[in-house]
């Protein structure tokens, strides 16, 4: 067993996943041997049936290893185009996880941009300005920017949305990064000899359309994302505003006497004041939150629930994933 | 693991016992049915008889698979793989089942980790957006003889933050309990399965009309016994891919440290104390003020809500997706042996609740 295994992994270190999963091929087709050898040496008829029809399915394992060969040719052909290629990347994969860097980059620079007002509005919110002589025989309090106090809910909301949208966004890079780490090094040869046998066929065909799905059908669909992102921004100039180039100020100022006099108009005039600021901030984050932390993450989501679904029938494991799916 | 020696000994002890005494019966069952058709001259009960002497033999044939199962599981050492793919040298024998074992414990264990980095950033906001200063009218004298200036709070409101961090608390702690959950489903299905719902499911294979109740049994046991804790070796031979720390997070970050080693009251109130000392500054009092309390949970380690993030949606993939993962195919492997044995068992409602 041990000498199985040794082979089984010793081009792990030199080669490519293609050679890896021929290896694993090969085994499939070493053991499917020898229990021919058996059913014939022992005259066992109904083992003789059972090899003759394994080696069907053995048949379809090396279909779907071609298949992959070949989508996997082609995806590297279409990852030299210059229109797909992230600058500094070489594979689908890395291309893949650059867009994610710089999408997660977009939505960390925007929810830090709320944290910071969520404190000026805070702090602004919350000052009182306070009016207490030691011998006075009256004591005044007063809020002049109370009003911004309204703004630090709506905040909370803002941070919730874009947490979750990190949130996703954190976890197709996560997929791809598993895919990239043991993909096709580690689940598609596992995948491939448990697919040998009738009784594991189910996890085999579950853990090569995993590794799959992982490996190619994420980056992929990330890709193709992008690109519905790219055509969005080139042809819509309403969202085109960039977050940085919007001012909006919580200063409560500072303390002044005779502001007491004249309270009521300047706290209209500070918290309103800013509404017409924050309405572009939130248009211009609506379109990073939307397109880059909804729909292509979606869009990766469902593909790879899809395809694993799709896959693993393929491979001979019919699993429902709709209920994950539905999660989506 | 005990595993192997207890089935070993079960399997002397208790099993080959329970099979023989259930192949007897069966066998007698038969032959009399077979005498009594012959007797009788009834060619459906010895058509009948036949064909269960062939599906006592495929039950003998299956017996003798489990026990072949099991100790290759118990022989086979993950270790091997993990070596040659990862480049190590270790010599550590490590069976199925301990490697599945060792995954689902390192997931709870990051799980935690990842429950602390975020509880830890949330206690924080929590405590700095309760905080509050005031700042005198009159810098000269303060307000020694009249409390005439502004209070307000010294951090503001920590909502955005607070409210994007309490999704990924909830997701660690949503991890750390089904890494629990699949430690404890990993501890039972590997005894309560294999010492308890195999033998019975072997028993009731071996009866006639009780057949489909023992296929069903012996392809749950055997997906549980053997598919299962095979994904999740499978997983912990990749762990140093899934359970990896962001790199902006070290080792040593206080709030991966114990609990005792965290800030807790009296750091809380030395930094209130440091803070009010700073606030004596003219001009610069509020700001030093928030320094120094920040400094108190801040001072080793920055400020990472986002490395925090990812840290959460990593320990969900460790411990939530992969090890579903693994269940799905457990029971995925059980629709295929049940297959196996021409039983149909349908399984959807029990894969969407997975």
């Amino acid at each position: 067993m041990r000498a199985l295994i040794f082979l089984f992994v010793i081009s792990a270190v030199f080669a490519a996943w293609q050679s890896f999963a021929l290896l694993a091929l090969t085994t499939s087709v070493v053991l499917l041997a020898l229990i021919y050898g058996i059913a014939i040496a022992f005259s066992v008829n109904e083992l003789k049936l059972v090899a003759k029809e394994e080696l069907y399915q053995i048949i379809a394992t090396a279909l779907i290893i071609a298949l992959l060969m070949g989508s996997d040719g082609l995806l590297n052909a279409i990852s030299t185009n210059a229109d797909l290629l992230v600058e500094g990347t070489t594979t689908v994969q890395g291309s893949a996880l650059a867009i994610l860097s710089n999408y997660a980059e977009r939505l960390e620079n925007a929810l830090e941009r709320i944290k910071e007002l969520d404190l000026e509005a805070g702090i602004a919110g919350s000052t009182t300005r306070s009016c207490y002589g030691a011998s006075s025989t009256a004591y005044l309090t007063f809020r002049d920017c109370g009003g911004f106090s309204m703004y630090n809910p709506a905040f909370s909301v803002a941070g919730g949305v874009v947490g979750a949208a990190l949130g996703v966004i954190y976890s197709i890079k996560n997929l791809i990064r598993l895919g990239v780490g043991f993909g096709f090094t580690i689940l598609l040869p596992v995948g491939i000899i448990l697919r040998t046998f009738k009784f594991t066929r189910g996890a085999g065909g579950l853990v090569i359309a995993f590794g799959i799905a992982l490996y190619l059908i994420i980056p992929l669909a990330v890709l193709f994302g992008d690109m519905l992102v790219k055509e969005f921004e080139e042809n819509s100039s309403t969202y085109s505003t960039e977050p940085s180039s919007v001012s909006v100020e919580f200063d409560c100022g500072g303390f002044d006497l005779k502001d007491l006099y004249r309270t009521p108009t300047m706290a209209a005039n500070r918290a309103a004041s800013q509404v017409d600021g924050l309405r572009q901030l939130l248009r211009a984050y609506t379109k990073d939150v939307l397109m880059r932390g909804i729909l292509v993450p979606a869009i990766a989501l469902l593909s790879f629930a899809s395809s694993l679904s799709a896959l693993a029938a393929l491979g001979g494991a019919e699993i429902n994933v709709s209920a994950l799916a539905r999660f989506i | 693991m005990m595993l192997c020696e207890q089935f070993n000994d079960f399997l002397l002890t208790s099993l080959l016992p329970l099979i023989a005494t259930a192949s007897m019966a069966t066998g007698i069952i038969i032959a009399l049915v077979l005498l009594l058709g012959r007797a009788i001259g009834n060619s459906r009960l010895s058509v009948w008889a036949k064909d269960e002497v062939v599906q006592l033999f495929f039950s003998l044939a299956f017996i003798s698979f489990v026990p072949l199962l099991v100790n290759l599981s118990c022989t086979l050492n993950a270790n091997d793989f993990r070596n040659i793919l990862l480049e190590e040298t270790s010599s550590e024998v490590v069976n199925l089942y301990d490697a599945a074992e060792l995954y689902v414990l390192s997931a709870a264990r990051y799980s935690h980790e990842a429950l602390a980095a975020v509880r830890y950033h949330l206690e924080v906001y929590a405590v700095l957006s309760a905080s509050s200063g005031f700042e005198c009218a009159f810098s000269f004298l303060g307000c020694l003889f009249g409390y005439t200036g502004d209070s307000f709070s010294l951090f503001g409101g920590y909502g955005a933050l607070q409210s994007a961090l309490s999704l990924f608390f909830n997701l660690t702690v949503i991890s750390l309990m089904t890494a629990l959950l699949h430690y404890f489903i990993l501890s039972l299905t590997s005894k309560a399965f294999l010492f308890f719902l195999l033998p019975l499911g072997l028993f009731f294979r071996s009866l006639p009309y009780m057949r489909i109740l023992g296929s069903v049994l012996f392809a749950l046991a055997l997906s549980f016994i053997f598919i299962y804790p095979l994904l999740l070796s499978i997983f912990w031979i990749g762990s140093d891919f899934v359970l990896l720390v962001p790199s902006e997070i070290g080792e040593g970050d206080a709030y991966l440290r114990a609990e005792e080693d965290m800030v807790g009251r009296a750091g809380a109130a030395a930094a209130s104390s440091v803070a009010a000392l700073a606030s004596l500054v003219p001009g610069a009092g509020t700001e030093l003020a928030q320094a120094a309390i920040k400094a108190f949970y801040f001072d080793d380690v920055d400020e990472r809500p986002y490395a925090v993030m990812d840290f959460a949606v990593r320990a969900l993939f460790a411990a939530v997706i992969l090890p579903t993962l693994a269940l799905i195919g457990a029971l995925a492997s059980t629709v295929y042996i049940a297959k196996f044995f021409g039983q149909q068992v349908d399984l959807s409602r029990l894969m969407q609740l997975m």
